[in-house]
């Protein structure tokens, strides 16, 4: 039964060393191997981990311990929170933690920080995704459209993201915008309305309805028509995207 | 001439090259589904990478975890052509968007149900497995002495096995004739005959026959590696059964009901909400009351979890529609679908297969969704987005 202020110490790559309670050094599955099978006095080294990192890593390392053996006052959101800003650093540092969460075995660090990398690449096209990490495009002209076309659905990102969702509003005016034809859909996009037909109904119809919401709820609502473009071969198909007013 | 500064900060270098394919393997199985299809795009190893069974495989147990369910539907309605969408719930939580995707077109064929990420479906001729992101199909072995026959057609997968079967009930109808022409309603149900086919096998196999009736067209939920449906009751028994089929063993078995008022028939469809076999019951005080078994097989563990109360969203309140189901439409939770509880204790329901609708058991209220060309019948079923197939090892 050890004391529970057991210190090990851990140099890095660069010769600096660190002293941290056993706690929160066992918290990575490597030094735990090392100092269960090694010898507990001596320093652990190590290598793969430059100072800085490893500073950052026993900060979030310490952070949790801490908040599970109830030493800290701190709720499941603030600790969310906290991790959080523990992944705002740049680009070289972030990779740098990834590396080291993934030698030193700490779960949790490895999630946090692959699910940020994850954060980076979602919702980005290819091309933005390649400028963000600086990745070279290997694949010849035919070749990425070959592929592009075979996901063309996946790539489509103008068809159809959007959030649609209709208060159920006493307004009789609301609910007759919904209910009036089928072809009709009632969107709420910030304080706009907008009424749009649907793709076969729009090759007769040279604008769009959108109605906006008056600062004051007693004047009545102020009815925009906006020119459609290109109307071309008669079928416009209409894309928006929108954030939901919960 | 401006000079350009190189700051310390600044890589000139392929940063991910940084990492070992074991990594970015990781990170790609964190992403949507549809941003993992995207992916394929940025470099040839990241789309050799995409096809690696164990990227698939994780990114699986993710998409299967989250809270945030997604859904396909399929329409034949307005424009006859069977298609494909799917709706995305995981951002509904902390962005308030709902993704909704139209899919690409396979085939005319009928969707049957969803499991894994692979979708069920067939057509007049024969039964398909695929996965419609990928867009890899199999034909399966058609069932030999009942060709033209279709009955209820469920698709299930056990953990243990890892093995995909799809089971089909087939019925013989005893035809009572009535003047001559054959009188549907009165049909009698002689036998239902059980097929099963463990996909990879070459044929059907028969197992037996079934004392109920399963020609609801509800879909099955899929618990504990076992399909569960509730039978119709038939002439002599005026009691909805709930039946339960193991998948490893093919046996099955009859489960207990909750006690919810002693009427036997009010329980009207079975789902799987986070994880746990649950049932909706309409009573005639026009609630719909949420049962939910909290440890599998015991029937004190059913639980009501949530009564969902009276509400008829506004467009089924168009006048076309009331006239052509004016009973559903005024007692519109005797026909209404609970499809899953979202991660913030919202609950998605389904109207008249017309309507997806959010429930907030809080403040009951409730809010409908619609989107841009959204058909005007669907039929809808839970689907895992995944670029999952038949060989890859889920768990």
């Amino acid at each position: 039964m050890g004391s529970t202020s057991t210190k090990i110490k851990l140099r890095t790559s660069d010769q600096k060393v660190f002293e941290v309670e056993k706690a929160v050094a066992v918290q990575s599955q490597t030094i735990k191997y090392i100092y269960e099978n090694g010898c507990p006095d001596s320093v652990i080294h190590v290598h793969s981990v430059s100072g800085d990192i490893l500073s950052k890593i026993l900060d979030y390392c310490k952070k949790h311990v801490n908040s599970a053996a109830g030493k800290e006052d701190i709720s499941p959101e603030e600790l969310y929170e906290w991790d959080a800003n523990f992944v705002k650093v740049d680009q070289n540092t972030l990779f740098d933690l990834i590396l080291a969460a993934n030698c030193l075995k700490i779960e949790s660090l490895l999630d946090l920080t692959c699910q940020t990398v994850a954060n980076m690449i979602k919702g980005k096209r290819p091309e933005e995704i390649r400028t963000t990490f600086n990745i070279k495009n290997d694949y010849t002209i035919e070749a990425e459209e070959a592929v592009r076309r075979e996901n063309k659905w996946a790539f489509d990102m103008l068809g159809g993201v959007g959030t649609m969702v209709i208060e159920e509003l006493a307004d009789d005016t609301m609910s007759k915008c919904v209910t009036n034809t089928k072809s009709r859909v009632c969107v709420i996009a910030a304080n706009q309305i907008v009424m749009m037909r649907s793709i076969s109904k729009l090759a007769n119809k040279k604008s769009i309805d959108v109605y906006k919401q008056p600062q004051n709820p007693t004047t009545p609502r102020i009815k925009e028509s906006v020119k459609q473009r290109n109307v071309g071969t008669g079928f416009i198909e209409l894309f928006f995207h929108f954030k939901c007013k919960m | 001439m401006s000079k350009l500064v190189k700051t310390s900060e600044q890589q000139t270098s392929n940063i991910m090259e940084k990492l070992p394919q074991e990594i970015i393997l990781v990170i790609l199985s964190r992403l949507p589904s549809t941003s993992l299809l995207q992916s394929m795009l940025v470099c040839r190893a990241w789309r050799r990478l995409t096809r690696d069974p164990l990227l698939v495989a994780t990114h699986f147990s993710h998409m299967a975890d989250k809270d945030g369910p997604s859904f396909i539907f399929q329409s034949n309605r307005p424009s006859s052509s069977y298609q494909l969408f799917f709706i995305d719930f995981s951002d509904f939580h902390s962005q308030g968007k709902v993704m909704f995707k139209k899919l690409p077109h396979l085939m005319s064929i009928y969707l049957l149900d969803s499991c894994n990420g692979l979708l069920c479906m067939r057509d007049a001729r024969w039964i398909y497995i695929c996965n419609p992101f990928t867009r890899v199909y199999l034909q399966l072995p058609k069932l030999v002495n009942y060709p033209a026959q279709v009955g209820h057609i469920a698709f299930g997968f056990h953990q243990t096995t890892k093995q995909y079967k799809v089971i089909q009930v087939v019925y013989l109808r005893q035809q009572v004739l009535l003047g001559g022409r054959i009188n549907v309603a009165t049909s009698t149900l002689v036998q239902s005959q059980v097929h099963v086919l463990t996909i990879g096998d070459p044929s059907w196999r028969h197992i037996g026959t079934l004392p109920y009736d399963l020609a609801r067209p509800i879909p099955k939920a899929l618990v504990n590696g076992r399909l569960h449906w509730l039978s119709k009751p038939n002439n002599d028994n005026t009691a909805s059964i709930l039946i339960s089929f193991d998948l490893e063993t093919e046996q099955f078995q009859e489960m207990a009901k909750p006690d919810c008022c002693g009427s036997n028939r009010c329980f009207h469809h079975l789902m799987v909400l986070r994880g746990f076999l649950s049932a909706g019951a309409y009573h005639d005080n026009d609630e719909l009351e949420v049962w939910v078994m909290k440890e599998y097989g015991i029937k004190e563990s059913w639980i009501k979890e949530f009564t969902i109360g009276n509400h008829l969203p506004p467009t089924l309140q168009q006048n076309d529609l009331l006239h052509f189901n004016m009973a559903k439409a005024r007692f519109p939770n005797s026909s209404v679908r609970v499809l899953c509880i979202l991660r913030n204790d919202e609950i998605l329901l389904e109207y008249l297969n017309r309507v997806v609708v959010v429930f907030d058991p809080r403040h009951g209220t409730f809010k409908e969704l619609t989107f841009d060309a959204m058909p005007h019948w669907y039929k809808l079923v839970v689907h895992v987005g995944s670029l999952n197939w038949i060989h890859i090892p889920v768990c």
